[in-house]
């Protein structure tokens, strides 16, 4: 890869300044998929050593640092023991070790990668992005926009609820990304149901969701019709992967076996 | 552009390209015990320890190592022998090609997570592949690298 010139701000503020000025500034964060995306860089942006990668927990939200690692959110001790350890899971599925050293938070979220597991997860999480100027933003939202705009991811907060969670990756081997990934949290009988890799970038099944908050107490049959909204709002696809018939089947057994165990403390079956 | 980096202890300059990656520093420096595989971040034969943490340095811009600590193999030499010795007892060995970054990513686990189960070591090293050993006999030698306590 070929990288013109490289810039180490020395503030966020300023590497925010550097990528509104010139329009072909890229932030380099873990640069874990960088190579295999990009050929040429006119300028590099290092965000290392701005403080962007800690993570800190208060009553009410945990705040990821855009430059903490896939291995650092999941060692974390506080987001380990949230929706029954959704994101440190998903982490820990993200290739090997040596790759979630590297990979960040940030790198992943700004990728808007389709085959990315952590967008999935952290759309079911409920997470809210926060930018060096504009407004925070929730990634459910951010994942939908249709217009592109310029900013410095600083931030990924997650409310601190408790919840259950469950997440599922297929994938041909432990170092493929996935044919398909979903993950469900459940809130006191508040559901949020996301899935990626189908193939296009992850997405919420509001729709499935909302009717099922709706539903109190929730049955087996419930789950079911769910699952059903769900595979109706979403779109799926085809790619070298996997084809869209599969991966509907995949969605449907995955999705409901993912329900049902975010509902009920015994599988009722 | 020069980056200074503190390779296995000693910190020295390094002439870099703002794109080189840590792979291509390390080797044209004469650290041939780091290893060129996949060169997409996929096999882990390129491991290298930054900061004590395994890294795929073919996927790692050497101007992110300025300033910072980068182990190879022969950091660790003591503890890589012993490891080479279980490796021999277990039959866990063949090419060798693999060797030195297994050696690098199984250290960082005994730091890391030192009564690491069988199922963690799987975990831990899924990023590292071998074409020889099927695995199992590594496994093997790492329980009883683990299980030795210097």
């Amino acid at each position: 890869m070929r990288i013109e010139n490289v810039v180490r701000p020395a503030s966020a503020e300023e590497a925010y300044k550097v990528l509104l000025a010139d329009k072909n500034a890229v932030p380099i964060g873990g640069g874990a998929w960088i190579k295999l995306t990009l050929k040429e860089i006119q300028t590099a942006v290092l965000l290392d050593g701005l403080g962007l990668d800690r993570i800190v927990a208060d009553q009410r939200t945990v705040e990821i640092g855009s430059l903490a690692t896939l291995s650092a959110v999941a060692e974390d001790p506080v987001l380990s023991g949230m929706y029954g350890g959704l994101l440190s899971t998903t982490c820990r599925r993200v290739m090997g070790i040596n790759v979630q050293d590297v990979a960040t938070l940030g790198g992943t979220v700004m990728g808007g990668y389709a085959f990315s597991d952590l967008l999935t997860a952290l759309l079911a999480m409920d997470a809210t992005l926060r930018f060096q100027k504009h407004e925070p933003m929730k990634l459910a939202e951010y994942v939908a926009r249709k217009t592109n705009f310029r900013d410095l991811l600083t931030a990924v907060s997650i409310p601190r609820r408790n919840g259950r969670g469950a997440f599922v990756k297929i994938a041909r081997t432990r170092l493929d990304f996935a044919i398909l990934n979903l993950a469900v949290t459940n809130v006191n009988g508040l559901y949020l149901i996301a899935v990626g890799a189908r193939p296009g970038v992850a997405r919420l099944a509001t729709a499935a969701a909302e009717r099922l908050n709706e539903i109190h107490p929730v049955s087996v049959f419930d789950l079911e019709k769910a699952v059903g909204d769900a595979l109706g709002e979403l779109d799926f696809g085809s790619n070298g992967r996997a084809s869209e018939e599969y991966r509907r089947m995949l969605a449907k057994h995955h999705l409901f076996r993912a329900l049902k165990e975010v509902t009920f403390d015994a599988d009722p079956r | 552009m020069l980056i200074r980096v503190e390779v296995n202890g000693l910190s020295r300059p390094f002439d870099v390209e703002p794109g080189d990656y840590l792979l291509d520093t390390l080797r044209n420096a004469g650290w041939l015990s780091v290893r060129r595989g996949c060169d997409s971040t996929s096999c882990g034969v390129c491991t290298v320890l930054v900061d004590g943490r395994p890294v795929p340095s073919c996927s790692f811009l050497s101007i992110r190592a300025d300033g910072r600590k980068v182990t190879t193999v022969e950091g660790i030499a003591a503890e890589a022998e012993r490891l080479a010795r279980h490796f021999g007892e277990e039959g866990a060995d063949q090419c060798g090609y693999c060797n030195p970054s297994l050696a690098l990513a199984v250290y960082a686990l005994k730091t890391t997570k030192p009564d690491a189960t069988d199922d963690e070591i799987r975990t831990w090293l899924v990023g590292n592949l071998c074409r020889c050993s099927g695995y199992q006999s590594q496994l093997a030698a790492i329980r009883r690298y683990l299980e030795e306590r210097p």
